[in-house]
């Protein structure tokens, strides 16, 4: 066990390290004076000496070789530079950012992955009934539709008409909250953003899982577990939805990636101050290394997503179990 | 009375192209302790007749018409909470792919605890492994691997597995349907070995399906061949092997003595036909020398010759044919 899990997270830190010396590299290799990705379009403003002190401050005038080793010590170190733009550290940017962004993702992640498991499984049980015809319609229709107009009907229906849910922000900033109220002041504003990512997230784990099922439904055991004469739902769990999950986890990890794109549109939409809104704020302003950061904090967490889900996959098939 | 009595058994698949009687009018009955062969080409429907008896079809499929009594009870009246008690109590199965039978992510020893624990709600939990080890040493399967998963096994070990769990709740019949197909020679020996012992020492009845002529009549009491969904015939092995009467089953053994090396192989003309929306006659007919007008019109039943225990379905057997 211990061998499987050391080599599984040497593998990841691998992927890990290859992300970051791209991460290095690839704004390198872009045209253009390098002062101005770093300090945006302000750069025909800065003084020559002000110039000389941001390329000093990057280590930009010495050799490429020498420049990694700083860019790898600073980002074991968690210094990913200075945001001209913000006039802050992107670490703390990134640190104020992320945890909303996780929340985010996070439960959306895990509900899609929940709800889309149990239509999907109840689909399949009930296969060419109407119930299975009307699930696949509803999800093949979110699953067509783009995510930020699915954020923007629910914007429209339950936050400008209705007016049940706040519709911009993570928290009631101008009142400050604690305890219980805290708590569901921020679940109050996760609704609307989760419900949304939710929705358009289910669609893939559902046809998943239907699918998957409906091949399991088709495998001896099943019959053998009727021949002897299981009850339905130990035959449906036990049997059934227990076998069809396997590659639902893997698609799991798949979702991952996917989420955080969708985050970024659905944090836009929502004014929600997470790193997708972040990266959305350091493309129209040209912040750069923000950009650059964002970027790999989203591929490390990917990353790391993934090697937890591959940790976890032994406990649902036992064949790959040490 | 006989443990299980099958009268005018019909089971069809109703498909996109049209209905397929997969099992037509079959009747036949099996003894307490009795092992009985069921024999045809690929496709005549003998695991759906097998199935049948455990009321184990599915849509598009269902048992349009016929009777399945056991211990004087007909189960295909009983509901469906009452046939899940009948379910491995009393009738199991050796399943045709015992391979793909084990649930994957399960250890083999659950799946045979919780047919007993299900079936034997009062039994101890330790009584019941204790039950689970003693099957599984009684195929020859080290019983400490009980909590084993059904990968970590060889196809022969799977095969008994499946037959230690067909035995988990003491039933009376058991369906062995081609338990022995996709086995090495010397495995396929140990699994008819067992599959003997079955019904000598625990006295079981079990209907042998099988493609392996050999093999079922070397162990099996009678024998019945099916053709395209038909039982053609039914009678002791030695009288079948002696004295076939039905044209398919003498084409059927002609075709399997080639193996005895003798020099003279036939096989029977034609393949089997298609059974959807089959004419209501004989399926046999296009393929037999005998045939005649009434083999189209109508089924002939299964009737006794010369002995009662020996029955056919053909008419050349009628006076006057
Ligand atoms: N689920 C199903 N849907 C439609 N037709 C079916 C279904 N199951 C079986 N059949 C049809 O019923 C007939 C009998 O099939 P069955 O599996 O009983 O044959 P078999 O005698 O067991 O063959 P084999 O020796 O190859 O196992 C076949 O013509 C088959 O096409
Ligand atoms: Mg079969």
């Amino acid at each position: 066990m211990s061998r499987f899990l050391a080599q599984k997270i040497a593998q990841y830190m691998l992927v890990i390290f290859i992300t970051i010396t791209i991460n290095f590299f690839l704004p390198r290799l872009m045209p253009g004076n390098p002062l101005i990705f770093l300090a945006g379009e302000d750069v025909a403003f800065l003084t020559e000496a002000e110039k000389a002190s941001i390329l000093e401050n990057y280590g930009l005038d010495k050799p490429l070789g020498e420049q990694y080793t700083i860019y790898l010590k600073n980002i074991v170190t968690g210094d990913f530079g200075y945001s001209y733009q913000k006039k802050m550290p992107i670490a703390d940017i990134i640190k104020d950012r992320l945890p909303w962004t996780l929340l985010l993702t996070g439960s959306a992640l895990l509900l899609s992955s929940l709800l889309g498991v149990i239509f999907g499984a109840a689909a399949a049980w009930r296969r060419g009934t109407k119930t299975d015809a009307a699930l696949l319609i509803k999800f093949m229709f979110f699953n067509s539709m783009p995510s930020f107009w699915v954020g923007m009907i629910l914007v429209a229906l339950f936050g400008a008409t209705l007016r049940w849910f706040p519709i911009f922000g993570a928290q009631k900033a101008w009142m400050p909250l604690s305890g219980w109220p805290y708590y569901a002041d921020i679940l109050h504003h996760l609704v609307l953003p989760l419900t949304t990512l939710v929705l358009i997230s289910i669609p893939s784990t559902f046809m998943i899982m239907r699918y998957s099922m409906l091949n399991v439904l088709g495998e001896d055991y099943i019959l053998m577990a009727k021949a002897k004469g299981l009850r339905e739902n130990a035959i449906k769990y036990r049997y059934a939805v227990r076998n069809a999950l396997l590659p639902v986890v893997t698609i799991f990890m798949l979702q991952l990636g996917y989420m955080f794109s969708g985050a970024t549109v659905i944090e836009t939409v929502f004014a929600y101050p997470g790193l997708g809104r972040l990266m959305f704020e350091a493309v129209v302003g040209r912040d750069y290394p923000v950009l650059q950061a964002s970027f790999l904090i989203i591929t490390v967490t990917v990353v790391l997503g993934n090697l937890l889900a591959d940790l976890l996959y032994p406990l649902v098939d036992p064949k790959v179990r040490r | 009375m006989s443990l299980l009595q099958v009268k005018g058994l019909t089971t069809s698949f109703h498909t996109k192209e049209g209905t397929v009687k997969a099992v037509e009018k079959v009747s036949f009955s099996l003894e307490k302790g009795e092992m009985l062969g069921l024999i045809g080409e690929s496709g005549c429907g003998k695991s759906t007749l097998g199935l049948s008896l455990l009321r184990l079809i599915e849509e598009p499929g269902e048992i349009a018409a016929g009777e399945v009594t056991i211990n004087g009870v007909d189960v295909i009246k009983l509901n469906p909470e009452a046939m899940r008690k009948v379910r491995w109590n009393t009738i199991s199965l050796i399943p045709q792919s015992a391979m793909s039978a084990l649930n994957p992510t399960a250890p083999i020893g659950k799946q045979i605890l919780e047919a007993i624990e299900l079936h034997k709600p009062r039994i101890k939990r330790d009584d019941a492994v204790k039950k689970v080890k003693e099957l599984l040493e009684w195929v020859g399967i080290d019983g400490g691997r009980w909590l084993h998963y059904p990968h970590e096994f060889s196809g022969g070990m799977k095969q008994r597995v499946a037959i230690a769990m067909a035995l988990a709740c003491d039933p009376e019949i058991v369906i062995s349907d081609e338990s022995t197909t996709g086995l090495d020679v010397l495995t396929q020996a140990q699994v008819i070995h067992l599959i003997k012992r079955l019904q000598k020492e625990l006295g079981l009845s079990i209907i042998v399906i099988s493609h392996d002529l050999a093999m079922v009549t070397a162990i099996c009491d009678r024998i019945a061949v099916m053709y395209a969904g038909h039982l053609v015939e039914i009678g002791p092995t030695r009288k079948i092997l002696d004295n076939p009467l039905h044209p398919y089953t003498q084409g059927l053994l002609a075709s399997n003595i080639c193996l005895d090396s003798s020099g003279t192989c036939s096989s029977i003309p034609g393949s089997v036909p298609r059974l959807i929306d089959a004419p209501p006659g004989c399926h046999f007919h296009p393929r037999c020398e005998r045939g005649k007008d009434i083999c189209k019109a109508s089924l002939p039943p299964l009737k006794s010759l010369a002995a009662a225990d020996h029955q056919v379905a053909c008419f050349a057997y009628k006076e006057g044919f």
